[in-house]
């Protein structure tokens, strides 16, 4: 069985594309060429996305000169660079040299294409990485579904009936698909983290300013954060790897050092974990708090904490995205309201109003939280906690029924996700497979584990993940 | 609309807050409404009523979460987390 191509016919397994480690490994021998994988690539997506909608934009001409590079590499037996051969996409807010950055918006379509790449579809490029397209995402960004006005809903993978989450929908979708063995999104308040619990994938939001958002589109630079998605934790890994270093083109990007956290995915003996309670565990259904149980079980964490300001930190981390958001769009909300899709434009719009005394206090509060966690952070190296409140929702759901309280879907999904990127902590999301549910249906979706370290030690959220991965824990399953 | 009056400043705050309310909700039924409709006003906006309806709904939304930042207890001067960076 080929490691970059896992075929269904015969085997029950639908075909899938194998990890990102598998295809460098393959490449790296010759025993497929990185034409051949793109080949395999294309195939998939051509038979499965008509049927998800997680792509925008195909880039297949420039996938086939990228591909063509690599394999000249390695006919001169030049050395490969680490993601030789790897294909990917990304959620459609990254500038790709040539195409118009849409962000999953109308209002953006008549703009010129972008110039360049943004910065780290450049280091990916530079890293051997074979760029298939642009993903779709909730409408700017703004909300936790992929249930786009302009571009379309984007379908779960595992089950047609329910939402990709979002925003970076398409993102989680093609990777749990099996289309992709990675994909980069953006998270402002868990775009990545959510749908990644959703869709059954890997995900990394690094610490606030560790990747560069230069080149991407902005929503609330305060918190936006940009990362990977993936079907294994080295796939992660080695994308991480390959994306870090300091940015002139981002004003928030920090200046350190590359910190490569491929080499050393294991985690060090006597390692705190603690299980965030409160909260955490008051907005997290059976099924979440089950997958939780198992990841907390597996990682010897037994000793249960509490973030106090967790609830704070997410009305906060709410303000601060209405009022900069608000004021980004406010020219184009004047000009173009009818433009935005209904669910955009009115939050926008009224986000644009809030005064700048709740922002200040946001921003207190957001401090403040930070301080907490670092308290909690003397007591342990690292905190676990759902990412989402339940399994994936059906496409049009407006509330969630959490523990007999009902939340709107929309604003929701985030509800634990949102306290973290708040105040900036680097967390890696993986899936895990409760098994609760009142129909089999939901019995057989995943939930997401959210690993969650202090500031800069996404190595020890990877480390963990790639823990839970080896025992079995946390998985990608073919989708059905 | 009825006018503010100078003398106001002379009554106590709870008072003075009365004062005021009654006068927002006088003018566009309540303080909440009327400050979306001034604020729009004041950025530049010209929404038709229905359009005016939504962006209310969604700052009472808003307005609900902020009393949760609003009412957090924190010490005087305490400082908010900075993002600019020279």
């Amino acid at each position: 069985m080929a490691a970059a191509l896992w075929l269904g016919p015969g085997t029950g397994v639908s075909a899938v594309i194998g990890s990102a480690t598998d295809i460098v490994v393959e490449i790296a021998k010759g025993t497929r060429s990185a034409a051949d994988v793109l080949a395999d690539c294309k195939a998939l997506i051509l038979a499965k996305d008509p049927d998800l909608n997680c792509f925008t934009a195909k880039t297949f001409e420039r996938a086939e000169r990228e591909a063509a590079a690599i394999d000249g590499l390695h006919a001169l037996g030049k050395p490969l660079p680490p993601l030789a051969g790897v294909p990917y996409a990304v959620k459609n807010l990254f500038d790709v040299e040539g195409m118009v950055t849409l962000a999953g918006a109308k209002i953006n379509a008549g703009n010129a294409p972008a110039a360049a790449d943004a910065t780290i579809v450049a280091r990916m490029r530079r890293a051997g990485a074979i760029l298939v397209g642009a993903l779709n995402m909730e409408e700017l960004a703004y909300g936790f579904l992929t249930e786009n006005h302009h571009y379309g809903t984007t379908r779960n993978p595992r089950d047609r009936t329910r939402g990709a989450g979002g925003s970076s929908g398409g993102s989680a979708a093609a990777v749990g698909a099996g289309m992709l063995p990675i994909s980069l999104g953006s998270d402002t308040s868990g775009s990545i983290r959510v749908p990644a619990s959703l869709c059954g994938v890997f995900g990394l939001k690094p610490t606030y300013g560790r990747l560069s958002r230069g080149g991407t589109y902005p929503f609330v630079n305060s918190l936006d954060h940009v990362g990977p998605f993936a079907n294994s934790v080295s796939g992660l890994a080695l994308s991480y790897d390959a994306m870090q270093g300091p940015d002139r083109k981002d004003p928030a990007c920090a200046q350190r050092a590359v910190e490569p956290v491929g080499a050393a995915l294991s985690l060090p003996r006597g390692v705190r974990i603690g299980i965030l309670g409160g909260w955490f565990h008051a907005w997290a259904d059976p099924a979440a708090r089950r997958a939780v149980q198992l990841a907390a079980a597996a990682l010897g964490a037994t000793e249960w904490t509490e973030l106090k300001s967790a609830e704070v930190a997410r009305a906060a981390a709410y303000i601060i995205t209405g009022a900069e958001g608000g004021a980004l769009h406010r020219p184009r909300l004047i000009e173009q309201y009818e433009d935005f899709g209904p669910s955009s434009r009115a939050r926008l719009a009224a986000g644009s109003l809030i005064p700048a005394t709740w922002v200040i206090q946001a921003q207190r509060v957001r401090r403040q939280a930070y301080r907490e966690a670092m308290d909690l952070f003397d007591r342990f190296d690292l905190l676990i906690a759902a990412a989402a409140p339940a399994v994936a929702p059906r496409i049009g759901q407006e509330t969630l029924l959490i523990n007999g309280r009902s939340i709107p879907t929309k604003a929701g999904l985030g509800v634990l996700t949102q306290p973290i990127s708040c105040i900036g902590l680097p967390v890696c999301t993986v899936p895990v497979w409760p098994g609760e549910g009142e129909s089999p249906a939901e019995r057989a979706l995943p939930v997401g584990v959210q690993i969650i370290g202090a500031p800069w030690r996404e190595g020890l959220c990877l480390a963990a993940a790639r823990t839970l991965e080896q025992a079995g824990i946390a998985a990608i399953r073919p989708p059905p | 609309m009825p006018q503010r009056a100078w003398d106001q400043r002379d009554l106590k705050q709870g008072e003075r807050r009365l004062c005021d309310d009654r006068m927002m909700t006088e003018a566009h039924g309540n303080p909440l409404e009327s400050y979306v409709r001034a604020a729009l006003a004041l950025q530049g906006y010209t929404f038709n009523d229905a359009q005016i309806a939504e962006i209310i709904e969604q700052f009472s939304r808003l307005e609900a979460i902020a009393q949760t930042v609003m009412q957090w207890p924190l010490p005087f001067g305490s400082d908010p987390a900075p993002v600019f960076r020279p």
